[in-house]
């Protein structure tokens, strides 16, 4: 779990996410980010996904005591933040050490800004969001904007190894002996450099299979890690193939493409199950 | 026209990632998977169908009451069939060593074999224009290769499981070559880039490599080969 510190609470700065949707049937107001796209930003820069909160402060910036490692982005209007003094930039990844303190100046360029920290923030939820709506006391730290000495946590949801991709079982997981399928899991493969935008050919232990191939050509995606019976797998890429014959052993979901696609070739990595 | 319901669909959720759909037989499949592609459904990313079951790509706003829906399709089975002859030039195939030693018959048996079976498109798949042709018997069947070569050519006729393809642009691939077509059977202006449809009869005809060359060299098309509209 992360925590931070509030010691002097900005312009408003409250806890925000995408809102309360689909509830103005009971006349509850919408809330969320008032600049959904700069949260978004954030929370992509951090890998997090995109409906989740941050922190959003207007025309004066807060200052914040970190009391945990984590990593943050600081999005939308420019508030001349600094870590510990020193001037950090905006819509990056920033490193944050125990005891690092943020603060900023006011607005320049814009008037809102957003804090994303590399979690989930913990809020009250009220009608399925954690926005603070102040006037109706939803959402956020009991509903209230953030003040000094309010404490607030997050829950770490990200791993971030660069070196670890999550995959889950595929339709013939099962094709794979029971020492295949820990291998599988326990075992450093690499990406080998006869891939391509296809495909990435896997160089790993030789996985074995009960089943050598499929009795007929089955629908694949990209995501999709094939076990051709040499046991090196191939994961279908981009400009993969649709159908193929080699047992689907597993796949990784298309938003762990993106971090499986940046690795470099030859570079160790291993897979864990994703839940 | 003959309908048909999806009700008897078999349908297994992978982590709302994607659904498989199977338990109807191939040409009902093959129609439910049609069907829930021109639905156009808002849960649905991507509809891929084979011979032996439908993946269906899921998004965020699908529910478990979705499936459903994918069982209340009714299904048109109505095809108009075409019949096509497939010029293959047998001299071009890279692969006969390894598979006259695996099916331990001579390249003259096989060729022989391949020219006198009618074959039927199983399915469309793998690349744009690719073609599953269905009607080996079981003693031509050949297990894939354990590593995919990186490249097979155009046009290449290859042998894979039970199942000829016709490789319609150069890829990657895990079946044996047994020689090539000088046509195309990939359309890049269709939005179904296919000239070949589900359940066409296609046979394949003995060329010289002098006759691949004439074919080569004429602009005409596949379809244009078999109305004889080629002069």
């Amino acid at each position: 779990m992360g925590r931070m510190k509030i010691l002097k609470s900005g312009g408003m700065t409250s806890i925000q996410d995408s809102g309360r949707k689909g509830k103005a049937y009971f006349a509850i107001p919408r809330s969320g980010a008032m600049d959904q796209k700069s949260l978004r930003l954030g929370q992509l820069l951090l890998d997090l996904p995109e409906d989740g909160p941050g922190l959003e402060c207007t025309l004066v910036a807060p200052t914040i005591l970190f009391e945990s490692k984590t990593r943050i982005a600081l999005t939308g209007a420019d508030f001349n933040w600094t870590i510990n003094g020193g001037s950090v930039a905006l819509n990056t990844v920033i490193q944050i050490n125990e005891g690092d303190v943020l603060s900023g100046k006011n607005a320049e360029i814009g008037l809102r800004g957003y804090i994303i920290v590399d979690g989930e923030i913990e809020a009250q939820i009220n009608h399925g969001s954690k926005s603070t709506y102040k006037e109706g006391s939803l959402g956020g730290l009991n509903g209230q904007f953030l003040k000094p000495n309010d404490t607030v946590t997050w829950e770490n949801c990200n791993v971030h190894q660069s070196d670890v991709i999550n995959i889950h079982l595929g339709p013939e997981w099962n094709f794979l002996t029971r020492e295949a399928q820990e291998q599988l899991l326990n075992s450093d493969f690499q990406i080998t450099t006869d891939s391509n935008r296809m495909g990435a050919r896997l160089n790993g232990p030789g996985l074995k299979l009960i089943h050598q191939e499929m009795s007929s050509s089955v629908p694949v995606f990209p995501g999709i890690i094939q076990l051709p019976s040499s046991g090196q797998p191939i994961v279908v890429l981009q400009d993969g193939q649709t159908t193929g014959g080699y047992p689907r052993i597993a796949y990784i979901r298309t938003r762990d493409l993106d971090k499986f696609n940046q690795i470099g070739l030859n570079q160790p990595f291993r897979f864990v199950l994703g839940n | 026209m003959e309908k048909k319901k999806t009700a008897d669909l078999e349908v297994i959720n992978y982590n709302n990632d994607f659904l498989i759909l199977k338990g109807l037989p191939s040409p009902e499949l093959a129609a439910a998977a049609r069907g829930i592609y021109d639905e156009q459904y808002g849960f649905v990313d991507d509809v891929i169908s084979s011979e032996a079951e439908v993946l269906v790509k899921v998004n965020a706003s699908f529910q478990n009451s979705d499936i459903q829906k994918l069982r209340n399709l009714e299904v048109n089975l109505n095809h108009t069939l075409g019949s096509f002859v497939l010029p293959v030039c047998f001299d071009h195939g890279v692969d006969w060593d390894v598979v006259e030693k695996s099916l331990g018959k001579s390249k003259n048996d096989i060729i022989d074999m391949i020219t006198k079976t009618p074959f039927e498109v199983a399915m469309l798949g793998f690349l744009p224009g690719f073609v599953y042709l269905n009607g080996l018997p079981k003693a031509f069947h050949v297990q894939r290769k354990a590593i995919p070569v990186s490249r097979v050519e155009s046009g290449t006729i290859a042998i894979g499981g039970k199942y000829i393809g016709l490789y319609s642009l150069p890829s990657p691939g895990g079946w044996y070559s047994l020689g090539r077509t000088p046509f195309s059977n990939y359309n890049p202006q269709s939005e179904h880039p296919s000239y070949l449809n589900l359940l066409d009869e296609v046979t394949i005809e003995n060329i010289s490599s002098e006759e691949f060359d004439v074919i080569s060299n004429s602009n005409i098309s596949l379809l244009e080969y078999n109305t004889g509209d080629h002069g």
